[in-house]
């Protein structure tokens, strides 16, 4: 059983290739006419990939508010409300738009001003213990507080967002967490003070108590806790591809063949065999939520094309992580930020792997979003480039041009049905009353 | 004649592919890790994970039992650990540590997670005051959750 499926599909391929070219006729026929025969190996790697399989949420051990309601609902408007920003005109739903599957359909994300990454999806982020194309934080939570102080984004500080919550949910404020003791404590406090502010606003803030920065920080991170819970309520549905393996594992040949072209099936078998694409996109999610360096940095992003080593080296600090003073966890609890890979050569540029869910509506691609379809990130994949900042861990593919038509073809299968019953977790709470 | 060349071609390489094949089926499975030896056989090595079957991309530990030639049980052992996927020359995608356990001989192997299928080694450095060796563990981790 212990089969690496990648090299029997290889296998399969020389012997259909070899058959192929015996019987094969003028016209170049390459796109396939008839579905592939699964290996039990394939088979193994196919129903691996599938929803069913996709475990219970991780347990936010920081947040103990990550699974209430209440925190998700408060969670939910303040996602959506522009109220928390610099200019009153973005929220996170600016750039995470749900209709166009919590992303933006730009290279790179604009707030305040525009900003130097592609917008992430956000169906599924739950279950990645790591967020950011370079996993800076450590938890939704803490990766909240991030756009909120960022000026190219919201651009407020905390003490502004303080106040908005004081002064507009106060109740649900003290419904999702129990007391009102921070809020109480802001009133004489300056309308914009944070560490990240402008120079008055660092000002202002460094002349704070520090009592009352910690109530500041409290309110703060607990705005992250309820957006926490709100985008652990975005989970991704069935694809077109789910029906499909289904209809394989209740051997239902004809069903499956309805449901997937040929050309669909053996993009599937490129993508799991000789393309070896689950080498990273692996998993019902299809990431192993981890970093590679699949050379996208490009030289004007400096520092920032560092991906995971800058990562890794900012996750590791501050009060808003697993191990912070705002945290709920217990050490033990934090075992992923404690065991975390900080040295090695193989972090210098390395990006998240993103999931795959929805990857056809969600253009353009990559953490530059650099790419404007899936013909050219599957071209990039064959050619597999050298990176410009460390290591590249790709290998140019043998995969022809319409092996690749049949890869691309085969991520189009991977978008969400639509919902038989509205999702009002997928929309603005407004648009639900 | 023409024809036969991709055939020919095909027969060569699947045989290479089968030979890569047998060499995988050559390491245990990581849910069946046999006992090892260590390279000079000053200690011996059972390791359980704590998850039965590992799963791909999920944290977890594996309780280790260190005894010596004469199976007694060794305490007060100190570790290093490194390892990786030799196949694809990159490292562990976290950086575990050994910490004693609750009895006699027995460690935690804290913070592993594979996030790939294939070959993985974990290499040991053993060192216990009066002794040292190394140690070197090869198993195959699969994806298995659509069994
Ligand atoms: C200006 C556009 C913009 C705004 C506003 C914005 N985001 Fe993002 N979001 C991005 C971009 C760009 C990234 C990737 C940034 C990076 O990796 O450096 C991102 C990343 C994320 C991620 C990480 C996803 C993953 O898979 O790692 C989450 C979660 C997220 N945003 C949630 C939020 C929340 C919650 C808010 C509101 C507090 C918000 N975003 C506001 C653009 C935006
Ligand atoms: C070595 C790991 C690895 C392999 C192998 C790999 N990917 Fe990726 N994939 C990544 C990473 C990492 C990113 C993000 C890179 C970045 O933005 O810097 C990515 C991004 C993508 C994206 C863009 C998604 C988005 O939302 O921006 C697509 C599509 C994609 N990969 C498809 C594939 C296909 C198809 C294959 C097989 C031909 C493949 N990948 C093989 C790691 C990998």
């Amino acid at each position: 059983m212990s089969v690496r499926p990648g090299l029997w599909s290889l296998l399969w391929l020389c012997v259909f290739m070899a058959v192929a070219a015996c019987s094969q006729s003028d016209d170049q026929a390459a796109v396939a006419t008839a579905p592939p025969q699964w290996t039990d190996e394939e088979l193994t790697v196919i129903r691996s990939l599938s929803l069913r399989n996709l475990p219970p949420l991780p347990v936010s051990a920081s947040n103990r508010h990550a699974d209430h309601d209440s925190a998700a609902k408060l969670g939910q408007q303040l996602f959506f409300d522009t109220r928390l920003s610099a200019n009153g005109k973005v929220s996170c739903a600016s750039c995470h738009q749900p209709q166009q599957d919590f992303t933006d359909g730009l290279p790179r994300g604009v707030g305040i001003a525009a900003v130097d990454r592609h917008t992430m999806s956000l169906i599924g982020v739950a279950y990645s213990p790591w967020l950011f194309w370079d996993g800076r934080a450590d938890s939704l939570w803490r990766q909240a507080l991030g756009p909120l102080e960022d000026g190219r984004e919201h651009g407020g500080t905390r003490t502004r967002y303080a106040h908005v919550i004081a002064k507009h949910y106060r109740d649900a404020y003290a419904d999702v967490f129990g007391t009102t003791a921070e809020l109480d404590a802001l009133k004489d406090l300056p309308p914009s003070a944070g560490p990240l502010g402008n120079l008055d606003e660092l000002t202002a803030w460094e002349q704070m108590d520090a009592d009352d920065r910690d109530a500041v920080n409290q309110v703060f991170a607990n705005i992250g806790k309820a957006m926490e819970a709100y985008q652990r309520r975005l989970l991704p549905r069935p694809s077109r591809f789910d029906d499909y393996v289904e209809a394989l594992a209740a051997n239902e040949p004809d069903r499956a063949n309805a449901l997937l072209s040929p050309d669909e099936q053996h993009g599937l078998r490129l993508f799991i065999g000789a393309a070896d694409c689950t080498h990273c996109h692996n998993g019902p999610l299809l990431s192993n939520n981890d970093f590679h360096n699949t050379a996208i940095a490009t030289a004007d992003e400096f520092t920032l094309g560092e991906g995971r080593l800058r990562g890794v080296h900012l996750v590791k600090q501050g009060e808003f992580s697993c191990l912070g003073t705002y945290s709920d966890a217990e050490p033990d609890d934090c075992m992923e930020l404690r065991y975390v890979k900080d040295k090695g050569a193989e972090l210098v540029s390395a990006f998240r792997t993103p999931t795959l869910r929805n990857v056809a509506r969600t253009a353009p691609y990559m953490h530059h979003g650099n790419f404007s379809s899936l013909e050219q990130v599957v071209a990039h994949y064959v050619t597999a480039p050298d990176s410009v900042f460390g290591k590249s861990e790709l290998l140019p593919l043998e995969v022809d041009a319409d092996q690749q038509k049949q890869l691309v073809a085969f991520l189009h299968t991977l978008n969400e049905k639509p919902a038989e019953v509205a999702d009002a977790w997928r929309a603005s709470p407004t648009a639900a009353e | 004649m023409n024809r036969l060349i991709p055939l020919l071609l095909a027969l060569v390489l699947a045989s290479v592919a089968s030979q890569t094949l047998a060499q995988e089926q050559d390491y245990p499975n990581v849910n069946e890790l046999p006992v090892k030896q260590s390279m000079q056989g000053v200690y011996t090595l059972a390791a359980r994970p704590s998850l039965q079957p590992v799963r791909l991309n999920a944290m977890h530990y594996w309780v280790l039992q260190l005894t010596d030639a004469d199976n007694a049980a060794v305490s007060n052992a100190r570790f290093k650990i490194d390892g990786g996927m030799p196949g694809h020359g990159h490292g562990l995608p976290t950086s575990p540590a050994i910490v004693p356990g609750d009895a006699p001989g027995e460690y935690v192997l804290r913070g592993l997670r594979f996030n790939m299928s294939g070959i993985w080694e974990l290499r040991l450095e053993i060192d216990d005051g009066d002794r040292s060796d190394k140690l070197q563990l090869l198993f195959v981790v699969e994806d298995t959750t659509g069994n």
